[in-house]
């Protein structure tokens, strides 16, 4: 027995000798040497060397204005693993065989630690079966274009784990050898650290499983110490894993306190998320992942498969493939079946109930469940990270659907044996052989999987395996061979508005623009992860090298640290067609250094160091384009930087505001139709709570303004019921109930109105009232006509119309505010009130004023100054591009400034045409929009008498496609409406996507016939904002001088000579709270140093800058303080790892618990 | 003539016998499960319950009952899932993916409630 034992322990080494040759094979011969993986999101550097040494450092100064790196630090183990395989394939990349091959034969061997520990509860044949079932199949093979590492490392981590947790449970381990064991496993193969939280879902669901399995298991058997001690491990390992762990979490802990962070765990981050769970879950049907399907990538829509994958086709729609993939959920059911009571039925319940969970949470927000997921997302703090259900959670689905497939194969293996045997001596060897055509049959079924083309084909004609072109690998070396180059190199063309990615010719694609993954240098450009200020600057630069505005370009170079231009003719990027060389060579101040094929390096004679010192800043409202060009070299401060007032005030040379248009918020107001849904009605007994909240709500307002606001809000809510409670046919009394309570609401609000008449000349709370009261008159109109009105009782019909006439004495109370809605298009109102009492100047950024319909701007008819009763006339004058208004005398009182316009039409008749619609032809009238900018809204007024057709309103685009690239006319915007008259046009507010170049407006009937319509006429809608600059007090004094040195990327050494008075030190770097300025001799504690905040500040709406009281000469530390927290992690971090090998090491010491 | 042979040789009353038998050794568990079955349905009809008690969600609810109450053996309900991937590889063949995935939740579900039972009856009896 034992010899036969030991037989098969050689089989076992032969099978792990040749699964290793096998993965070498492959691997070698899918990645030769000349071709890297790169580009989608791997991340995988092309250098990585240079790039591993980033790693090392809390803050990465290569990337924009620099970026946070200290939530990154767990990333370590990748990013030595990628060198090391970069090492050993003897390229510069990571994206090389070696690596490929490494993470393969980790998944391999640890799947197959993890099957040998079952062999005896299992069968001796599931170790041979289970690794190629769970390393190639479609979930493993889905990321592997991006050599996802981080993924891998989890799942090695898993395998290894769960080995740990049956040994540790059949008490063959002391807990804490198997928790030091445990915390070791998840800080080598640690998924890239923080960064990679949401990969832990698997294990997360396993570890669910677990508590659930034992928990039962010691329900049964009544002894709840079988739960309790798995506790007690899970609660070691984790401390285990904090201490061996602290190189990486200790930096990370301050960041914490950043809103940044935390703002992609708060609601906002999971409103924006719902509809991408919503996306990828879309597929995700039990039934698909049954079969192991149900991969988002597959599907363009729910059950609609992606004609762009590369073999989603093949399994969904070739029937053998469709059979085979029937037989995977047979075999899963028959391990339930197969599995004999007592080890190895308590094995495969294990996995099966691991199946049923994971099942659940890889399904994310799909029915029938995905109300419950959609409940876990929205209301467990954190849950949110898990956007990505399919690929956070499968893991565990694929591990234990594959070891039940893998055991019942073994099953059937066992009694095939059995029943040919008692005539056959070579049973084992048969087997064996059984096992290996299994084997291949698996691999025939994903024999796409093996195709060098699809392996690393994202979409069709996508694939991240390259060949790095010559030129490219030139330029890096040459850049690492420049010490020189320190500055900011500025990426051309830029990515582009429409993709904010960064492609070449030569196959090259991500989000993350090349040269993040190659070079050593500090590059910008438009990408995603750019703050909206910093992308607002880094437009400006592009758009002034677009226009050929060398100084404008000069100027923000310098502003911005931007040394030199790197061009790149062989891009992709939306931008790229534009003759930039052309335009940089034209250029008097950049010089061409060196010329490297497709790719051009230039030098801007432009002198601005990283750390200087500044005396005057600019304060500003916002960051609009005319504030920049007002500020011109100024640096700005933007006032809503929450800081001291007083601690600026002897640096402002100019004070640049903003005056927003009054009247346009009541013009541009939110048309909403609808009322808000109600689930519970005043005849629930519930509805008691929702009274008392009511009661409760109204009793905690203090303002007046609010107060009327929320009276308004609870009738609209209590109309809504009314209208449901009509529907439903629910007694009269509750209606007639919450009519009363509405009137009575109404009453209160009118009252606080006429009490306060100071808001009846406040336009954003007319605003306000109006978007809630507009909805409950449309609504209540529409009850009043309808002929189920007639039949209700007297006292509902009584208070509906008075409810009605309460709604039309607050229209009359701001009638003389709003006026008529033509009105409130051709007058734009401001109110300067704030405005220091002495003449000023006004400025408007002329491209915020309407089109004149000609290709030209609209000028205002006439400016009226309204000061205290006083009326004035004013003109419009151009200054250095900018519109202004000289002559506004300030006074105290009530400021009105008027601009009156004489709005175009804006539509062009183009006849009309009858269009191809998929229910059939239809006539429709066809136009224009003179002078279309898609950044502009617009207002499309219909005007016709015959109120009983239905009118298609459809805008299309010549950029979009039709419907499903048909002939059919199909708008992005597309409406249906009946006309309401002459006097009262239906009113349509179109806001275009911004990518439109010049859309069509097509009004269609149903038929052949043409719509009766009477007018068209579109208006642009707009709001320009007056800008004032105001003088500051203080004169211009030369800044001092300052010296610095970088030590690193993380730590600056700076030198102020022969300061005099305050002044500003400007670190042109991203700011963070974390990055401190402190003197050399000063001495503070870090948790001192990380909780000070004084003098630190952001300029420019991206720089740090601190203001510097000290005289004379003095030396000073600037320093991003996570490192230092790095450094004491990794001091605790290398003393953990000693204690975890001595309890490894003295692990028979102490006997089992 | 064979099939009628065939009936004729199938003993009724043995059938019967057994049937009965069966009803009076669970007579207490079919009680049960009728008086569960009659507040469920009732339930469907009580408000706030019916928002939630929609046809499906009572086909699972009684199916679950059924395999708990009558203490149906887990191997034959798991030979019925496995059954019940005929008409869905039926529906996904002739382009009807809807209807596969609807049978499929069903399976889903009677799965769950399957390994809970064996979790908890199956193996407390054991």
């Amino acid at each position: 027995m034992l010899q036969n034992k030991n037989k098969f322990h050689l089989v076992y080494w032969v099978y792990l000798f040749f699964g290793l040759l096998f993965l070498f094979i492959i691997t070698k011969s899918w990645l030769p040497k000349e071709f890297t993986l790169a580009g989608h999101d791997s991340g995988l550097p092309l250098s990585s060397k240079e790039f591993l040494a980033t790693r090392l450092f809390a803050w990465d100064d290569r990337i924009n204005f620099g970026r946070d790196n200290s939530h990154l630090f767990g990333s370590l183990t990748l990013h030595l693993v990628d060198y090391l395989s970069s090492i050993i394939a003897g390229v510069p990349h990571a994206g090389n065989w070696a690596n490929l091959f490494i993470w393969l034969s980790l998944m391999f061997l640890a799947s197959f630690i993890f099957a040998y520990q079952l062999k005896n509860t299992l069968s001796k044949y599931f170790p041979l079966l289970f690794p190629p079932l769970v390393i190639f199949n479609f979930y493993i093979f889905q990321s592997i274009f991006m050599l996802e590492r981080a993924k891998y490392g989890i799942l090695v981590a898993t395998f290894l784990f769960l080995s740990i947790v049956f040994k540790f449970q059949e008490r063959k381990l002391n807990i804490f050898w198997a928790s030091a064991l445990a915390s070791l496993v998840f800080t080598l193969f640690n998924g890239g650290g923080l960064i990679g939280l949401p990969l832990y879902g698997s294990l997360i669901v396993i570890l669910l499983s677990l508590i659930i399995f034992y928990f039962i298991e010691s329900l049964i058997k009544k002894d709840f110490s079988i739960i309790l001690r798995l506790v007690l491990f899970f609660l070691l390992t984790g401390l285990g894993l904090v201490f061996l762990n602290a190189y990486q979490i200790l930096p990370f802990l301050p960041g914490l306190f950043d809103k940044m962070y935390l703002a992609h765990l708060g609601n906002r981050a999971i409103q924006s998320s719902k509809a991408w769970v919503d996306y990828i879950s879309q597929s995700v049907s039990f039934i698909n992942l049954f079969r192991l399907q149900g991969l988002p990538a597959w599907y363009s829509g729910s059950n609609i498969v992606d004609v762009a994958h590369t073999y989603a086709s093949l399994y969904t729609g070739d029937s053998l493939m469709v059979i085979i993939s029937f037989l995977f959920p047979v075999l899963t059911f028959l391990s339930l079946i197969f599995a004999k009571p007592g080890k190895q039925k308590r094995i495969v319940l294990f996995f099966a109930l691991t199946v049923a969970i994971s099942m659940f949470f890889v399904a994310g927000t799909h029915p029938p469940l995905g109300f419950l997921f959609r409940l876990f997302f929205e209301n467990i703090p954190g849950f949110s990270i898990f956007r990505t259900p399919y690929y956070k959670f499968a893991g565990a689905f694929f591990i234990s659907i594959c070891v039940l497939i893998a055991f019942s194969a073994s099953i059937f293996i066992e009694r095939f044996s059995s029943k040919i045997t008692k005539r056959f001596q070579g049973k084992e060897a048969l087997n064996i052989i059984v096992c290996f055509l299994l084997i291949v049959l698996w691999f025939s079924y994903h024999h796409v999987l093996f195709n060098p083309e699809n392996v690393f084909s994202w979409k069709k004609g996508s694939s991240t395996k390259l060949e790095i072109p010559d030129y490219v690998s030139r330029f890096t070396s040459w850049t690492q061979a420049q010490s020189k180059i320190k500055q900011r190199v500025l990426l051309i063309p830029p990515s582009g508005e429409e993709s904010l990615s960064d492609a070449y010719e030569w196959g090259y694609w991500s989000l993350s623009p090349l040269p993040y993954v190659l070079l050593d240098l500090t590059t910008l450009t438009d990408e995603a992860n750019l703050t909206h200020q910093e992308l607002v600057w880094i437009k400006s630069l592009y758009k002034s090298i677009q226009e050929g505005n060398e100084e404008e370009m000069i100027n923000l170079a310098t502003r911005l640290g931007v040394k030199y231009i790197l061009s790149r003719s062989d891009s992709l990027n939306a931008d790229s067609t534009q003759d930039y060389k052309q335009i940089l060579n034209s250029f008097s101040g950049l010089q061409k250094i060196e010329s490297f094929g497709k790719w051009e390096f230039y030098e801007i004679k432009s002198q601005e160091s990283k750390i200087s010192a500044i005396s005057f800043l600019t304060l500003a409202s916002d960051s609009s384009s005319i504030i920049r060009t007002l500020a011109g070299k100024n640096r700005l401060l933007y006032n809503n930087s929450n800081m001291p007032e007083g601690l600026f005030e002897q640096f402002y040379d100019r004070k640049i505001n903003s005056y927003y248009c009054q009247s346009c918020l009541i013009e541009q107001r939110k048309i909403n139709e609808r009322l808000p849904s109600v689930t519970i009605l005043p005849n629930s007994p519930l509805y008691l709570f929702k009274s008392f909240n009511e009661k409760r709500t109204l009793k905690n307002i203090e303002t007046p303004a609010d107060k009327v606001h929320a009276y308004l809000t609870f009738v609209l809510r209590r109309v809504s019921e009314i209208r449901s409670m009509s529907v439903l046919e629910i007694e009269d009394k509750d209606i007639v109930s919450s009519l009363k309570t509405s009137k009575a609401y109404l009453d209160e609000a009118i009252g606080l109105l006429e009490e306060n008449r100071g808001q009846l000349t406040d336009y954003d709370q007319a605003r306000r009232i109006f978007e809630i009261i507009e909805p409950i008159q449309n609504n209540l109109r529409d009850y009043v006509g309808k002929y189920e009105f007639l039949t209700k009782s007297g006292e509902i019909r009584k208070y509906v119309f008075l409810v009605l006439w309460d709604l039309s004495r607050i229209f009359q109370l701001y009638e003389p505010l709003v006026g008529s809605p033509e009105n409130l298009r051709s007058n734009k109102v401001y109110y300067l009130d704030s405005l220091e009492n002495r003449e000023h100047d006004l400025y408007i950024d002329p491209t915020q004023m309407p089109a004149d319909g000609q290709g030209g701007t609209l000028m205002p008819r006439s400016i009226v100054y309204d000061v205290g009763g006083e009326e004035k006339e004013l003109g419009l004058d151009t200054f250095e591009g900018v519109f202004k208004i000289s002559g506004i005398f300030q006074k105290p009182g009530n400021t009105i400034l008027t601009m009156q316009f004489n709005l175009p039409n804006l539509f062009v008749d183009k006849g009309t045409a009858i269009k191809e619609f998929p229910s059939g032809p239809a006539n429709c009238y066809v136009g224009k929009i003179a002078d279309f900018n898609p950044t502009r809204t617009y207002e499309v007024n219909i005007a016709s008498k015959n109120r009983i057709q239905i009118v298609r309103l459809i805008f299309e685009d010549d950029k979009q496609a039709s419907l499903y690239d048909s002939g059919f006319l199909q708008g992005h915007e597309e409406m249906q409406f009946n006309p309401t008259g002459v006097n009262m046009p239906f009113r349509y507010t179109y806001k275009p996507n911004a990518f439109y170049k010049n859309p069509t407006i097509y009004l269609c009937s149903r038929d052949l016939d043409l719509p009766e319509i009477d007018s068209v006429v579109v208006y642009e809608l707009f709001s320009p904002t007056f800008i004032s600059v105001e003088e500051g007090k203080r004169g211009q004094p030369s800044a001092p001088v300052i010296n610095y040195e970088k030590i690193s990327p993380v730590k600056y050494k700076v030198s102020m000579k022969n300061t005099s008075e305050p002044f500003i030190l400007l670190f042109n770097e991203r700011y963070n709270f974390l990055w401190k300025l402190y003197k050399t001799d000063e001495k503070r504690s870090l948790v001192n140093l990380i909780r000070n905040q004084d003098n630190h500040f952001i300029v420019d709406g991206y720089a740090n800058a601190w203001v510097v009281r000290e005289k004379g000469n003095s030396e000073w530390v600037l320093e991003y303080v996570p490192q230092n927290l790095f450094y004491i992690g990794a001091v605790v971090s290398a003393i953990s790892l000693v204690s975890v090998f001595l309890i490894i090491y003295f692990k028979n010491k102490k006997r089992y618990i | 003539m064979k099939i009628i042979d065939l009936v004729k040789r199938i003993n009724l009353e043995s059938y019967e016998k057994r049937i009965l038998a069966w009803a009076l050794q669970n007579r207490y568990r079919l009680l049960s499960l009728g008086l569960v079955l009659v507040l469920l349905f009732a339930s469907k009809n009580l408000p706030y319950f019916n928002l939630f008690l929609k046809p499906g969600l009572i086909f699972v609810l009684v199916l679950s009952l059924i395999i708990f109450i009558l203490d149906i053996n887990t191997k034959l309900v798991i030979l019925l899932l496995i059954l019940s991937f005929i008409p869905c590889l039926f529906f996904v063949l002739i382009g009807e993916p809807k209807l596969a995935e609807y049978v499929g939740n069903f399976i889903y579900i009677i799965f769950i409630v399957s390994i809970i039972k064996s979790l908890l009856l199956d193996r407390k009896r054991k």
